[in-house]
């Protein structure tokens, strides 16, 4: 062998192998602080196996996700939204402002449909023995591509709500505010919205007018012609269930059409699997990609405030349905401290529901 | 006595489904210390009885021995010189030379020592530690003969040495060799296709036929060195050469 | 010494100096049509493109943890360099000795060959959901720059072995080395200027590959991961920080791995 380059090759690949063995080492990295919560990013569908598999402590997630690592064994919750926030919005129907003004008719007709499919699952779930019940059941767990036990444990966990009630409004100021707080919004961030303040914008923002003249809204004629709305949501998100069970042609009652298609309207979406975060939602807002979308409130309020997205809200889609799951030994919030919690993104409830039960218990919350 | 015998040497190369007839019945014999030219048009298998004697090509037919011995793979006790002189360009001058020692296990201090002198003798002093692509072509091929001497070979095998190189450095590399050959007494074998080469250096010319190539005349040279292109009995050899090489090539 | 090198700073700016201008010229002109492009966006009511100075204040920030990831810029940087040197260094592992072997012997070749050519035309990312799939969230990162950087190197190593001049192997023969030192003394000096080709390729594929690798997911942070949750919340100034994050990265390895490739090349008379 030519000594000289046998030795350049060894002393190369040594120097890459100490060099990888360093930075893998985690030396170069803080210890693990225990006032620190390190977070990633991993899609709730993945959460489940990044638990198991040891490389997250634990996750906040939605639902069926939730229930799904519960079941498989994975996890369990620490926390579910609902008891840190008592009945707090979760996903929300969004319109764009200019569609939903120019075509407030259809826009009417899209608000009673969810209106009629959120009261028939909130109907269904009191009837667990019932034929309806398995329908719904098997409807969720084609959508979230989870088994219906899941879907099952998933409901008892979310309710199904369209109304936008006064609590709602005070939860859409508590998220703002929150925002404003971790400094993800500025103060300038709603005056160039054109708003003077946090209660002014969430007057303005939320728009109860089309839930309100949906009330006089009739099924159109068998053989009316449908009107098309392009609609964005997010993947598997059981949140969201009013939209499954309206776009349903199984649904009985609405003589073998869907309840969209009952009230005119016919969907179509840019991105037929849903979008991962809410903040694709908005940027599909944005590009006036849609026109109606299914989210969390957290992003459709920070979204439009961060970037001018002209969108409204119009209607809730459920409340509560969050929760933080976590592997066996982390038995309180403040065992968080120096774990590593995956989340969908920062763009969601989760997120956000993460950080505040962090900053409550003196913890900050770092990707790391 | 002879040092290098080649007994009825044939070389066969297989073509398609045929066979290619490149030498046949090759048979000469190479005292100790006499510079032997191949002379041949192109094609006539020279560089092939050359790679034959090195060891880089099988031997179809016969044999060629170099001390008693035949020949069967490529060893130190022959040196061979390249066309293209085949340097290594990532050595220097002195490493490129110090190749043959290395890979025989001769430890470092001998190595720079027998280097040093080939260094000396081929006329590169103060070139050690320069690289092939710094160096001139005859710069290039004086390493190379360097570097095939450093193994104190029994024949030189030189496969048309200055080929690539310009007339006027061509001319004095001759005269080079010629001193290098003097001052080590090696036995020589020259492959060339320039008469007025093969008159100048040797003691002996093999003029080979077109292919498949044997010997068609040997050409004992007396003319007393250094030799005088000018000289009437120089111009007199190589126009009697190149009219054996003519009437071939038109035959051919 | 300091008079030498005034005089040739100048003697540079005498000969260079068209070259400087026009450098110059070129890098202002990006500045202010940058600049220029975001006021025009803004004014349309278009944030997407923040100006030269927004983004300098979010790098400020960033230092320190910009206020999403709460993570340092440079905690970021270190996570995505991290998965790019492991990957990385798993490939050269691998695909030098396979490039030698595939080099060398005609049977690996035969052997090698066809499932190589069925594998190096697949982007690594269209695999990478399988490679995150297959090997969890902190692996599938590695293993995706190791696809990138992979099929570079082994070709480039094994090109350069098939490189080699004849005439070379002829020489090491007629001067006695034996096929093991033919090997080391001949064919892997010869091949360490087309490895350093692969490397230099390698890179820059590895380069684009961690990013969007990081997309999916990023345990531990990474450029990538702070490019698209910044993005998904719209906060451009500091997915602008992590774009220029990573093209300065991005143009220190390529440059110093092409600066390497020249200086081995130049060391080894091979240029």
């Amino acid at each position: 062998m030519e000594r000289k380059y046998l030795i350049a090759i060894v002393a190369v690949v040594a120097v890459v192998v100490v060099a990888a063995g360093v930075l893998a080492s985690g030396i170069l990295n803080p210890a693990n602080d225990p006032t620190v919560i390190k977070y990633t990013n991993i899609a709730p569908k993945d959460q489940s196996a990044a638990i198991r598999q040891g490389t997250v402590d634990g996750g906040v997630s939605w639902e069926p996700y939730v229930s799904d690592s519960v079941l498989d064994g994975t996890g369990h919750v620490l926390l579910e939204s609902g008891d840190y926030w008592p009945n707090h919005p979760c996903c929300v129907v969004a319109f764009d402002k200019e569609w939903a003004a120019a075509n407030s008719e259809t826009a009417q007709r899209f608000v009673k449909a969810h209106i009629v499919a959120t009261e028939w699952i909130q109907q269904t779930l009191k009837e667990p023995n019932s034929e309806n019940y398995t329908k719904l059941m098997e409807i969720g767990a084609a959508f979230s591509n989870r088994n219906v036990s899941v879907v099952a444990e998933a409901t008892k966990h979310m309710q199904m709500e369209y109304n936008i009630s006064d609590e709602s409004r005070q939860y859409f100021q508590n998220y703002t505010q929150e925002y404003m707080n971790l400094g993800l919004l500025k103060e300038s961030n709603l005056n160039d919205n054109g708003y003077s303040n946090v209660s002014e914008f969430v007057q303005q923002y939320v728009n109860t007018g089309y839930m309100e003249a949906a009330a006089g809204i009739e099924p159109v004629a068998a053989n009316a012609q449908l009107t098309t709305v392009r609609v964005g949501f997010l993947a598997g998100d059981l949140h969201q269930f009013a939209r499954v069970v309206a776009e349903s042609t199984e649904i009985p009652g609405f003589d073998g059409k869907s309840i969209f298609a009952t009230y005119g309207i016919q969907t179509t979406s840019p991105q037929p699997g849903g979008y991962a975060a809410g903040g694709n939602v908005m940027d599909a807002f944005n590009l006036d990609q849609i026109d109606v979308g299914y989210l969390g409130s957290p992003p459709a309020i920070m979204r439009h405030l961060q970037n001018g997205i002209p969108t409204e809200i119009v209607a809730l889609a459920n409340t509560e349905g969050s929760a933080i799951v976590v592997r066996a030994g982390i038995d309180n919030i403040a065992d968080l401290g120096g774990k590593f919690i995956a989340s969908p993104g920062e763009s969601s409830i989760q997120y956000l529901l993460l950080r505040s039960v962090a900053e409550q218990n003196g913890l900050t919350v770092r990707m790391g | 006595m002879s040092i290098l015998s080649f007994k009825n040497v044939g070389k066969v190369f297989p073509k398609d489904k045929e066979e290619l007839v490149a030498i046949q019945n090759f048979t000469l014999d190479v005292e100790e210390g006499e510079f032997v030219c191949l002379l041949g048009p192109s094609g006539c298998g020279k560089t092939t009885l050359l790679r034959m004697v090195a060891g880089l090509e099988s031997i179809s037919k016969g044999a060629i021995e170099l001390n008693g011995k035949g020949i069967t793979e490529p060893g130190s006790d022959r040196g061979m010189v390249f066309q293209d002189f085949g340097l290594f360009p990532w050595r220097n001058v002195k490493r490129n030379i110090e190749f043959g020692l290395e890979v025989r296990g001769i430890p470092p201090e001998k190595r720079a020592e027998t280097a040093q002198k080939y260094v000396e003798l081929v006329g590169l002093k103060g070139f050690e530690q320069s690289h092939p692509n710094e160096l001139s072509g005859g710069m290039k091929q004086r390493v190379g003969i360097a570097r095939a001497l450093a193994n104190d070979p029994a024949v030189l095998l030189m496969d048309e040495p200055f080929g690539a190189l310009d007339a006027q450095t061509r001319n004095q590399m001759q005269f080079e060799l010629l001193r290098i050959w003097k001052e080590t007494r090696k036995t020589v074998l020259f492959v060339t296709h320039s008469v007025d080469e093969a008159v100048f250096l040797a003691d002996r010319i093999v003029v080979m036929t077109g292919r498949p190539g044997s010997i068609k005349d040997l050409w004992e040279l007396e003319l007393p060195r250094p030799r005088n292109r000018a000289s009437s009995e120089f111009i007199a050899l190589r126009k009697d050469i190149l009219d054996e090489l003519e009437v071939q090539k038109t035959v051919v | 010494m300091m008079g030498t090198t005034s005089w040739s700073w100048r003697e540079i700016l005498r000969r260079e100096g068209t070259k400087i201008v026009l450098t110059a010229i070129s890098l202002v002109s990006f500045l202010l049509i940058w600049w220029g492009l975001s006021i025009y966006l803004e004014s349309m009511k278009l944030s997407y493109l923040p100006a030269p100075d927004v983004v300098f204040e979010a790098f400020l920030v960033s230092l320190s943890g910009d206020p999403l990831t709460h993570n340092p810029l440079l905690n970021h940087i270190i996570a995505s360099l991290n998965r790019f040197v492991w990957g990385f260094a798993l490939a050269i592992v691998l695909a030098v000795p396979l490039g030698l072997l595939m080099g060398g012997s005609k049977y690996a070749r035969y052997l090698g060959m066809p499932a190589s050519e069925i594998l190096r035309p697949i982007p690594p990312l269209a695999l990478a959901g399988f490679f995150f799939a297959a090997f969890g969230v902190l692996y599938g990162p590695i293993v995706t720059v190791f696809y990138g950087v992979f099929f570079p190197v082994l070709y480039n190593v094994m090109f350069g072995v098939r490189s080699v001049d004849p005439i070379l192997l002829d020489a090491a023969r007629t001067l006695g080395a034996s096929r093991l030192q033919m090997f080391g003394k001949v064919i892997l000096p010869f091949t360490i200027p087309y490895l350093m080709t692969g490397i230099s390729i390698g890179l820059g594929v590895g380069w684009m590959v961690i990013v969007a690798a990081e997309w999916i997911a990023a345990p531990g942070g990474g450029v990538g991961a702070l490019i698209l949750s910044t993005y998904t919340n719209g906060m451009y100034d500091y997915m602008f920080v992590g774009i220029i994050a990573v093209a300065i990265l991005g143009i220190l390895t390529t440059s110093l791995s092409r600066l390497l490739e020249n200086k081995v090349a130049e060391r080894m008379g091979m240029k």
